[in-house]
């Protein structure tokens, strides 16, 4: 369900969005001193109103139907421990309902219980998630949109931030769509895509990538056809090391990301034709430009599939754009095409396309040809083999490794592993990112993390695992610690120095057994 | 680990042998053909995660090669003697049928890390291969009637944690599958905690698993908490022919 954020920042530098006053402000009774809420958090509960606005343009030309956008909760969650719930039928237990603060007609309610002193800056962005949070009267769970927000850190070269107001609210109908395909389209039960890529696969997904530009990009419709007929034999050529399991779950995955990102820009698509009407401030929303200048906003996905065309390793990352771009030539190509999803003639877009397409056999074996013309599919496969073989090289090595175990667990936190270090010289293994050569030292809040210079891994997102190999096998994990310890246990501002890194952390328990030692982060800020 | 106190107290403990049936009602037509007595559960279960309680009640009725389940709208009757399991679905009507496949403590047949590695779907599933710390307590309750002992159980993987709050009461002998010891109270755990409370229940017909508490963490998902506890636990004459499919039922198509 996770919007990819970091790979849309990464192309997010190209935004250049003119500067204009919105059409028209609200007068706003700004209600942060009432409510005793950070001002950014106001500025995002006004960027939820805004999407309504938003969706009540665009919704029914996104798909038909889709009216149902205002009756999902969201659950917003900032760093600093603030919990802020937006129109939930029945607050869970630790929630205030604050009396002055609404979102349209929704109620407002927050949970300070653990609030942390670190100051909201703006600009925040967020991802997301559908999740069921507390439950109704009756006991039922209540599916909720579920955002993370954190910072969003890098700015232009003239210092506006990359991440906008507009990118906020199209994550949010982004999300939004998600519960109305659960609620309408969405076939049974494929999980996500759960494979990591041989070179065979790892080729031709690059060529289904390049395939859908080529035909977002035609403008002559045949022509377009012709090149997503080369997508979809391309699928066919890159499954035949995939289960049945596996292709469904890839197919439900573009449906699932896919149409979520098409939703995006789709409603942009919508409101260049529309005449719609900003209703946020400059004090309300600093970043935000009312959608007066889209094309940049949508030239970012078709960067972004570029981006993932090439990706390598982590295949259930293309599902956003791949799906999208499906979604968004078949509204281009084949009118009614949702009418076919939601009426149950196929589970999926690609599926679609197919019926749509009709390949015989024989024309299939010419299009199969046709991809060796037109695609360079030999320097794909070489460069791919370079990079499956660094995976998997990388793979024997660190599991090879005998020795003392080091687990450092960050889940507390609510920090993945790969987020704290660059990309660069790792490789992704199913939840398991490897880090052959080690990463450089990182500093996140008031959480220090030395230099690795052994291989090592990250496991199921949250926890580094390193083996050691100094001690003679089977001997106790050497390490020492420096720092006071608290009635519970913990250690409080405390340094950890083993082997192999130095960790300095607000607050952390360590768990030490024979030759395995593993220190949980319970805090990333230093407490009073 | 030291388990004689536990043990100990197990041994005093009075068995459902001891637990009266119901007296058999008389009737002018002579005396009633014998029924066997089978044993009759009913366990509540409270699941909480993501701010969200859901309490579910579970009823079961046991007899030899045979059990059936009720769950809300949802029954399961299996006939080991037949090789079937059929669910029923009560408002729609309807029932699917499956082989059945024997119960193995904690249904896991193969320990973690013995399969051999497949790089296109390796460090997806994680299974905790957890390492145990059992410690016994000295608290003592009365469930559905029965005298329990407490202990507790810490569970660390690299990768989760869990503990185990466990009410063990006296060994049920029965003719029903052994298995019926470690199953009525653990509905909703973790696998790795069902598969670790099977073993510790069952080795040396130590005792029944008659409340669990499990405070989990796994690798990814939200923490979970999960309290079972057997509110009924007795000896009766089941239902007539509650162990065949109802009339009426019209099987899936799948």
């Amino acid at each position: 369900m996770h919007h990819n954020l970091r790979s849309l920042n990464g192309v997010a530098v190209a935004l250049l969005l003119a500067v204009a006053p919105p059409h028209r402000a609200l007068s706003v009774v700004e209600p942060a001193e009432e409510a005793d809420l950070p001002r950014v958090v106001i500025t995002e509960l006004k960027h939820l109103e805004e999407t309504y606005r938003v969706l009540d343009v665009a919704a029914d030309k996104v798909w038909p139907g889709w009216t149902d956008y205002r009756n999902v909760p969201f659950l917003f969650e900032y760093r600093n421990g603030l919990k802020v719930l937006v129109g939930h039928p029945n607050p869970p237990a630790g929630y205030e309902l604050l009396a002055d603060v609404r979102v349209e007609n929704k109620s407002v309610a927050v949970d300070r219980r653990n609030l942390l002193r670190l100051e909201l800056e703006a600009p925040l962005r967020a991802t997301g998630g559908i999740i069921r949070y507390g439950a109704t009267d009756e006991g039922d769970p209540v599916e909720t949109v579920h955002m993370r927000f954190s910072a969003a850190g890098t700015r232009n070269s003239d210092g506006r931030p990359v991440w906008r107001a507009e990118h906020q609210i199209l994550t949010f109908v982004h999300e939004l769509f998600h519960t109305f395909q659960n609620a309408h389209f969405i076939p049974f039960a494929f999980g996500n895509l759960h494979y990591n890529p041989d070179v065979h696969y790892a080729t031709y997904s690059e060529i289904e990538g390049q395939a859908l530009l080529a035909a977002w990009q035609e403008r002559d419709q045949r022509k377009a056809v012709e090149r997503l007929e080369d997508f979809i034999v391309a699928r066919d050529l890159k499954r035949r090391s995939m289960t049945a399991q596996q292709r469904g779950e890839e197919s439900a995955d573009d449906l699932r990301e896919g149409t979520a990102n098409y939703a995006m820009v789709r409603t942009l698509e919508v409101l260049r034709e529309s005449d719609f009407t900003a209703r946020l401030s400059p004090m309300e929303a600093p970043s935000y430009n009312g959608f007066r200048n889209v094309g940049p906003l949508i030239d970012q996905h078709v960067q972004q599939l570029r981006l993932v065309s090439g990706q390598i390793d982590d295949p259930k990352a293309k599902c956003y754009e791949y799906g999208a771009f499906q979604a968004l030539l078949s509204q281009r190509l084949f009118p009614g095409w949702q009418r076919s999803l939601a009426g149950g003639e196929s589970d999926f877009i690609d599926q679609e396309i197919r019926r749509r397409l009709a390949l015989e056999p024989s024309k299939q074996a010419a299009i199969e040809r046709r991809l060796g013309r037109l695609y360079p599919i030999d320097s794909i496969r070489a460069k791919t083999a370079r990079v499956i073989g660094g995976r998997d090289a990388a793979f024997r090595d660190i599991r090879a490794r005998k020795g003392e175990v080091y687990i450092v667990d960050f889940k507390t936190v609510g920090v993945s592993v790969e987020s704290l270090f660059p990309l660069r010289d790792s490789y992704r293994l199913g939840w398991h990112r490897l880090y052959p050569k080690g990463t450089p030292g990182v500093t996140l809040d008031d959480i220090n993390l030395s230099r690795i210079d052994v291989p090592f891994e990250a496991g199921q997102l949250y926890y580094l695992r390193l083996v050691g190999t100094a001690a003679p096998h089977g001997a106790p994990a050497a390490f020492s610690v420096n720092g006071a310890m608290a009635a519970d246990g913990s250690y409080v501002n405390a340094t950890v120095t083993t082997p192999h890194f130095t960790l300095r952390a607000p607050r952390m328990r360590i768990d030490a057994e024979g030759d395995r030692v593993k220190i949980k982060v319970l805090s990333r800020v230093k407490e009073d | 680990m030291p388990f004689a106190r536990t043990l100990m107290v197990a041994l005093t403990l009075c068995g459902l042998a001891n637990v009266p049936p119901p007296a058999a009602s008389s009737s002018d037509a002579g005396p009633p053909s014998p029924r066997a007595l089978d044993l009759h559960v009913v366990v509540e279960s409270e699941r909480t995660t993501m701010a969200a309680v859901r309490r579910t009640s579970i009823e079961y009725w046991l007899s030899s090669n045979k059990t059936w389940l009720r769950a809300g709208d949802r029954t399961t009757i299996v006939r080991n003697d037949l090789g079937v399991q059929w669910r029923l679905h009560r408002p729609s009507r309807s029932y699917s049928e499956d082989r059945v496949l024997p119960y193995t403590a904690g249904g896991r047949t193969v320990p973690p890390g013995s399969a051999p590695v497949n790089l296109h779907t390796e460090g997806f599933s994680y299974e905790p291969d957890f390492r145990w710390t059992v410690e016994e307590t000295d608290e003592r309750d009365f469930i559905a009637g029965r005298p329990c002992s407490l202990i507790v159980a810490v569970g660390r993987a690299d990768f989760a944690e869990t503990v185990l709050r466990i009410w063990l009461g006296p060994w049920i002998e029965d003719p029903t599958d052994p298995n019926v010891n470690t199953m009525i109270a653990n509905r909703g755990l973790s696998n790795s905690a069902i598969t670790f409370l099977a073993r510790t229940a069952a080795i040396g017909r130590r005792g029944a698993l008659m409340a669990v508490e499990e405070a989990y963490e796994p690798a990814i998902l939200a923490a979970v908490n999960v309290r079972t506890r057997v509110l009924t636990l007795e000896k009766a004459p089941a239902p007539p022919d509650i162990y065949d499919l109802p009339d009426g039922f019209t099987r899936e198509v799948r």
